[in-house]
């Protein structure tokens, strides 16, 4: 029998969007604001079942606002998104979206906090509990599930932040910067965790970062985007990830081939930027 | 730390005995006339006759306890509608533009001014009283419960989106949780400000409760009474504050990061 093609797990179709205001006055009736600040602009994305895209871009220029379009919280101006082929019409559990700060609800415990998405969506304990348990471990935080948000340092936040998005089973996880907010040494550990949980749940992740280094170190396909308005400049099928080839470490970073190609995206970047240009 | 706190709670009991202290001395003195100023001695006798043999056949607490009653009546039917209703005016524009213009029309108005209408239909019993304390506590709490509303993070509210949960759900597990600091400061302002309304209203118009209590007193010149009823309001009302924030911290126990 002929195998069905399964549809892309996320797929944004020529996806354009912009910010009112900025430019020009803003006339009382006005039927369309005048100005329309550009910040997306014609993106195509199709990500796979077990891809882990990383999208990397110079600050301000439209990361979080691609990834709010892809996790539905913004519906944009031009182009669509289809979740497993379906349009994306608004913000779903099957998506879920980890912010750079973990926004955590502080007057629930860690392990309330994981359970917060499929207790509230009306799931019976039974279903969810397992799970929940298990991505307490997978984090390494069964030591703490009855501490309060209040009492955790920022990189074991960020950990329940991850966790909470991963005990809806989401399709797909989507990462704006999440271990930006931390400080190096956290945000190098952090980034084998990531690893780590990738290979062991074999979930399809989404992650936007400033940092061309740990797109190369964390994915298996690199996005690069333009300053503003985001338009994709190329995509590089990274090899550093270990997607298959095994574990390679953190020495990976600083061996020859690792920082040619890192050159290489970074050369990308800037070449696109006029001299003085936005950032 | 709490060497510091100990020492400046030391300060505050001081100042009170000190008050105290001046009182004693200037009756002790008789340096006034104990008409316009009566003995602390006085005014502790006339509290224990007033507690066990009553003014005019009824004890103090009872006075007491009729107040409470409207108090607690007014602010509770306060509490259970504006609360709701602040939420939903901090969530939606819609309702917000409807209800916002009505309650800040009346609540600059002081409660007195609209309580001889009051009075005039629902009569001088209890429930012009209560209907009175009701909307007097009405504009604070709705105000509060509304302002605390639109503090909430929008990240927050995404966050719990983006887990799948929405509509009754989200208002229930996330908006009010996140809105609970504020609606509690709201409670405290609110609870203030009714009682000062009900003590004001019984001395208007009212046969019993502690400020009637004062208002007779002073009728006959009885100023150790005035005092007795004047310290008893200042107590209760503190009593309440106290109870307002005992249960804020037994309710809200965690801190906004
Ligand atoms: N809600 C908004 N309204 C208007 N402009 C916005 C809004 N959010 C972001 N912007 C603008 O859009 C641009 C891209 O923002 P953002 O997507 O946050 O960039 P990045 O995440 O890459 O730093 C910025 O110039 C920012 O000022
Ligand atoms: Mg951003």
């Amino acid at each position: 029998m002929q195998p069905r093609i399964e549809p892309p797990v996320l797929e944004a179709r020529s996806v354009s969007h912009g910010y009112a205001g900025g430019l020009g006055r803003r006339r009382l009736f006005a039927r369309t604001p005048s100005a329309r600040l550009p910040v997306i602009e014609s993106v195509d994305l199709c990500v796979h079942r077990g891809d882990f895209v990383a999208i990397v871009g110079p600050s301000g220029c439209g990361k979080t606002t691609l990834i709010r379009i892809l996790a539905g919280l913004i519906q944009p101006d031009h182009g669509q998104v289809l979740d497993c082929g379906v349009a994306v019409t608004g913000a779903d559990h099957n998506r879920s979206l980890v912010f750079q700060h973990p926004h955590l609800f502080p007057w629930l415990t860690v392990e309330q906090n994981i359970a917060f998405g499929p207790r509230h969506r009306g799931t019976v304990r039974g279903d969810y509990q397992p799970l929940v348990e298990e991505l307490l471990s997978l984090v390494g935080l069964e030591g703490f599930r009855t501490a309060l948000p209040q009492q955790l340092s920022g990189g074991m936040k960020q950990r329940v932040s991850l966790a909470r998005a991963l005990a809806n089973r989401p399709h797909i996880l989507l990462l704006d910067e999440p271990l930006g907010a931390l400080d190096a040494l956290t945000r190098e550990r952090m980034q084998d965790e990531l690893r780590t949980l990738w290979r062991r749940t074999g979930c399809t992740v989404v992650l936007i970062t400033h940092s061309v280094e740990e797109a190369l170190y964390l994915a298996n396909r690199v996005v690069v985007l333009s300053g503003r308005p985001a338009r994709i400049l190329t995509e590089i099928g990274a090899t550093f990830s270990s997607n298959g080839h095994g574990a390679r470490g953190r020495e990976v970073k600083s061996s020859r081939e690792f920082l040619t190609v890192r050159e290489e995206v970074l050369e990308h970047i800037w070449s696109e930027q006029p001299a003085g240009g936005s950032i | 730390m709490s060497g510091d706190k100990a020492r400046y709670r030391a300060l505050s009991v001081a100042s009170v005995l000190l008050l105290v202290l001046v009182w004693w001395g200037v009756t002790h003195l008789g340096l006034v006339e104990p008409l316009f100023v009566p003995s602390p001695r006085a005014v502790l006798n006339s509290f224990v006759d007033v507690t066990v043999r009553g003014y005019r056949g009824v004890t103090l607490f009872e006075h007491l306890a009729h107040s409470m009653m409207r108090v607690l009546t007014g602010f509770l039917l306060a509490v259970v509608t504006a609360v709701p209703l602040g939420i939903v005016m901090g969530r939606h524009r819609v309702v917000r533009a409807i209800c916002d213009p009505l309650i800040e029309l009346y609540r600059p108005l002081p409660p007195l001014a609209y309580y001889t209408l009051l009075i005039v239909w629902m009569g001088i019993e209890d429930s012009s009283k209560i209907a009175l304390l009701y909307l007097a506590a009405f504009p604070p709490l709705a105000i509060s419960s509304m302002a605390a509303v639109e503090r909430i993070p929008e990240h927050r509210i995404e966050c719990a989106r983006c887990l799948g949960v929405r509509g009754f759900a989200l208002l229930r597990t996330v908006v009010l949780p996140s809105a609970l600091p504020g609606i509690f400061t709201g409670l405290r302002v609110a609870i203030g400000f009714t009682y000062t309304t009900l003590v004001s209203s019984e001395i208007v118009a009212a046969v019993n409760g502690i400020g009637w209590l004062v208002l007779d007193a002073g009728r006959f010149l009885r100023t150790d009474l005035i005092f007795v009823g004047i310290i008893t309001m200042a107590a209760t009302g503190l009593l309440l504050d106290r109870l307002i924030r005992l249960l804020a911290a037994m309710v809200v126990p965690w801190s906004e990061e």
